[in-house]
């Protein structure tokens, strides 16, 4: 071991902090196949992986009753004209890539993440999921079965029943974006129903495929062989427009006797990603909620100890948007958390926020943004969400800006915009 | 290929760097060689409570997160039976801001009573949160004390109960931070979008000055070899369906029996074409999942079944079910496509992992942890060397009875 001469750096000053970069956005191409796929890429030739999303419009908002879309996207790998469900699974497993299949309101997802080497293989075999399923009456069965039993112990979780009458709430009961899912929706779903929404929305429909990592020629070719070749895609279909109906906002509790803890959900419509307010409501949010520093998380976990964690988030969707504080507490402490939570949001409404605590949560968010363009995964995914509403990754570059150009007056007017007392619901799930 | 340096200080704190251009971050990682298998039997969950002391402010630092976050930063931290793993990730122009923060919370804490009295509050929640009010989140709570009878490894991070939390005391605090968090007892990884020698050379600067503790940590009681099967019921449970768990005791993670034990249970259980999938999920519908997997703990760990029972299968059944598994596992041939398959699985995870610099920072500190930086190059080669043969000779070792304690987790039947 060497002698260096120990130094003894200057502890009671913070290092200077530099400011923060803006994201350096990874160049995307795009083309389409004669049968009107659309293909998305980023290549990044430092990859010997590569992780393809094949975007289906075959979420929630379509199906004809609860459980069909989800049901049909994770029918894919149970059986194709050419293969079982053990032959699909067995040669995914040989070589090292895992699928994922995932059902949001609009979109419906299948995802493959390979290595370059099985490129040609593991991309023929989404092809002909996407062309070829059969959804076979057993492995229906058994899934159905199955996901009735997840759901089962998900009814048994206060954070779970507190968000399902949330959304019940805000979007009406039988609305899509309720998604209000019942124990008997599981024996009521039937073979031909989720074969014929498959059909119309997953084979027929439109699709959009990114693709990003080690996007060689290798891969592009088999895209465009494997997907090229399938039947030409038609734009989905208009689904009629479901209309919201919105429970009148106050006080809702949902009973589970037995709860160690009791689930609160704070919220109301929020602010939609194309709308002028998002950057500047982002901002608001993250200062009361929205980071480990948040001022919710400073009251009510850091000083009183409620709670383990109390966060706050805005989601955006198509049609709509909402926003919404979360926390599991002690029961006894509900009250004085809801009361708490009431005072942090009407201080933001009377009291503008210091330069200082403004400087601080700028820098996170843009950190956080950063974090959110880092790497040509995280981009892809970033661009993934921006391309459903006509926008690309150049988004955060405004999104940055904007934030940086908010002020205390501004986030006062926000506050007072968006956080009336009237129109917020309060949801507890637990013992009452 | 992953390229690394290791150099050790005078102060015996070990440093590893990497570089990696592909982000515009760079990972602090800090791993202290501290878990709740360090922790007195009457003072469970202590490493754990200490971990989140750890932000509530060091000599300097009044207030850790605003600094974390004003850089641009995000830090978290998590403790496991063996270690405890701080991380930060910061743009790399800020990395002085880490390692300003953590080289004072290393040389000291402010240790306040008021913090204290907090932050076992919030644990209390955590442990409600995670253990009590969660369907199944108490099984590992009755699990592990079935299973281990001397070993630490026989309560969980959390602790054995949220009593052990609430009797913590300051000089418990005081005592905990001087043996255990000290450079000698201590790993840091720096990945990211910075040279291996600058920031080998930040490290010294920050870090070179703090005294090693020199602490004799006692030696922790290795559990003695198990001689007759364990079993134990828990009825009435709030929960929709039965589960059942079987646990063997395996050897350490560092051993060469870890990884054929890895391939048993990747072979009966990764993916769906896996053994029990195919038969139980899919067959016989006995379960509606069922797992195998292996703890990879420092100290010799376990290797562990887990299922969920379909609502119309007997919780016997279910039991012989998996012997019978065991059974034909140990008395019928692997083919050599199981091994390859487990073999390109393995592969890929490891390529997987190697996609994030943070993932590779936090590795590298587990590696070297674990006594073999190496590992992280090596790892597949270990995998690529077991046999048909050693995969035999360890499960027929691994499955017997008198080594296997059970758990039937009933639901409530009304």
């Amino acid at each position: 071991m060497t002698n260096h001469n120990i130094i003894h750096p200057d502890r009671t000053q913070a290092p200077a902090v530099a400011s923060l970069s803006i994201p350096d956005l990874l160049a995307y191409r795009q083309f389409t196949l004669p049968n009107g796929i659309e293909i998305v890429y980023i290549h990044d030739p430092a990859q010997e992986v590569f992780k393809m999303d094949i975007i289906f419009e075959a979420g929630v908002y379509h199906q004809p009753c609860p459980l069909i879309a989800s049901t049909a996207i994770n029918m894919l790998n149970e059986g194709t004209r050419h293969h079982t469900a053990d032959a699909i699974a067995d040669l995914f497993d040989y070589y090292g890539a895992y699928t994922d299949f995932n059902c949001g309101l609009h979109k419906a997802e299948l995802n493959l993440i390979s290595l370059n080497k099985y490129a040609r293989e593991t991309i023929a075999m989404l092809a002909e999921m996407v062309e070829e399923s059969i959804v076979p009456s057993h492995e229906l069965d058994i899934y159905l079965t199955n996901k009735r039993q997840e759901f089962l112990v998900q009814t048994e979780k206060t954070a779970y029943l507190a968000r399902k009458k949330f959304c019940a709430l805000l979007f009406g009961e039988t609305h899509p974006y309720a998604n209000q899912i019942h124990e008997e929706d599981f024996s009521q779903v039937d073979r031909a129903t989720v074969e014929n929404f498959y059909r119309r929305y997953i084979r027929n429909g439109r699709c959009r495929i990114m693709i990003c990592g080690q996007v060689n020629d290798e891969v592009l070719q088999t895209v465009v062989r494997c997907f090229g070749s399938l039947g030409a895609s038609h734009p989905t279909p208009e689904s009629s427009l479901h209309s919201f109906h919105p429970a009148s906002a106050g006080r809702y509790h949902v009973e589970k006797k037995d709860s160690v803890q009791s689930s609160i959900r704070i919220g109301k419509k929020g602010v939609q990603l194309q709308e002028k307010d998002y950057a500047g409501f982002m901002l608001l949010n993250t200062i009361l909620g929205g980071y480990f520093g948040s001022r919710l998380m400073s009251n009510i976990r850091e000083e009183k100890g409620y709670t383990y964690g109390i966060s706050s988030y805005n989601v955006s969707m198509p049609l709509n948007s909402y926003w919404c504080i979360t926390t599991d507490v002690n029961n006894e402490y509900t009250e004085a958390t809801i009361e708490e939570i009431f005072k942090e949001i009407r201080q933001l409404q009377t009291h503008p926020v210091a330069s200082e605590e403004l400087a601080l949560v700028k820098n996170f968010l843009h950190g956080d943004l950063l974090r959110e363009l880092d790497g040509v995964f995280a981009q892809s995914d970033a661009l993934k969400q921006k391309l459903n509403y006509g926008l690309d990754n150049r988004f955060y570059l405004d999104l940055i800006q904007r934030i940086k150009q908010c002020s205390a007056e501004d986030l006062l007017y926000l506050a007072n915009k968006y956080w009336k007392a009237e129109e917020m619901y309060v949801v507890t799930a637990g013992i009452s | 290929m992953i390229h690394f340096t290791r150099t050790i200080l005078d102060n015996g704190l070990t440093v590893i760097c990497h570089t990696d251009h592909s982000t515009p971050f760079v990972s602090v990682n800090v791993l202290y060689k501290v878990g709740s298998r360090n922790e007195q039997p009457d003072k469970t969950g202590f490493a754990h409570l200490f971990e989140h002391l750890m932000f509530s402010g060091s000599t300097h630092v009044d207030d850790y997160d605003r600094y974390v976050q004003l850089a641009g930063g995000d830090s978290n931290a998590y403790t496991t039976n063996d270690l405890t793993n701080y991380y930060i990730t910061i743009p790399a122009a800020n990395i002085e801001t880490a390692l300003w923060l953590e080289s004072d919370r290393m040389g000291g804490l402010r240790f306040s009573q008021q913090a204290l009295d907090v932050q076992k509050q919030v644990v209390v929640e955590e442990f409600k949160q995670r253990y009590l009010n969660n369907p199944y989140g108490d099984v590992w709570l009755k699990l592990r004390p079935l299973a281990y009878k001397v070993h630490p490894y026989r309560w969980p991070t959390i602790g054995k109960s949220p009593e052990h939390i609430e009797k913590a005391t300051l000089e418990d605090v005081k005592a905990f931070f001087h043996r255990f968090y000290a450079p000698d007892n201590a790993i840091i990884s720096i990945s990211g979008n910075i040279e291996e020698n600058q920031a080998l050379a930040l490290v010294r600067k920050w870090f070179g000055d703090i005294p090693p503790a020199q602490s004799s940590l006692p030696l922790i009681s290795s559990e003695p070899r198990q001689t007759a099967e364990r079993r134990l019921v828990v009825e009435e449970n709030n929960v929709p369906a039965d589960a059942i768990y079987k646990v063997y005791h395996m050897d350490k993670r560092a051993s060469e029996d870890f990884y054929i034990c890895d391939i048993i249970s990747d072979i009966l259980s990764n993916g769906q074409s896996s053994r029990l999938y195919i038969d139980l999920i899919k067959n016989s519908r006995l379960f509606s999942a069922i797992d195998a997997y292996v703890s990879g703990d420092s100290d010799p760990g376990l290797f562990i079944f887990s299922g969920k029972l379909t609502e119309m299968t007997d919780i016997h059944v279910a039991e012989e079910a998996i012997e019978e598994e065991i059974e034909k596992f140990l008395r019928e041939a692997i083919t050599p496509r199981e091994v390859e398959k487990v073999i390109n699985k393995t592969d890929a995870r490891i390529s997987y992992s190697e996609i994030n610099y943070q993932n590779k920072g936090s590795n590298l500190a587990f590696f070297e942890f674990l006594g073999d930086i190496d590992l992280i190059n090596t790892e597949n080669q270990r995998y690529r060397q077991v046999t048909v043969d050693h995969i035999k000779t360890t499960a027929t070792s691994l499955f017997k009875k008198e080594n296997c304690s059970t758990l039937w987790y009933l639901r409530n039947k009304q």
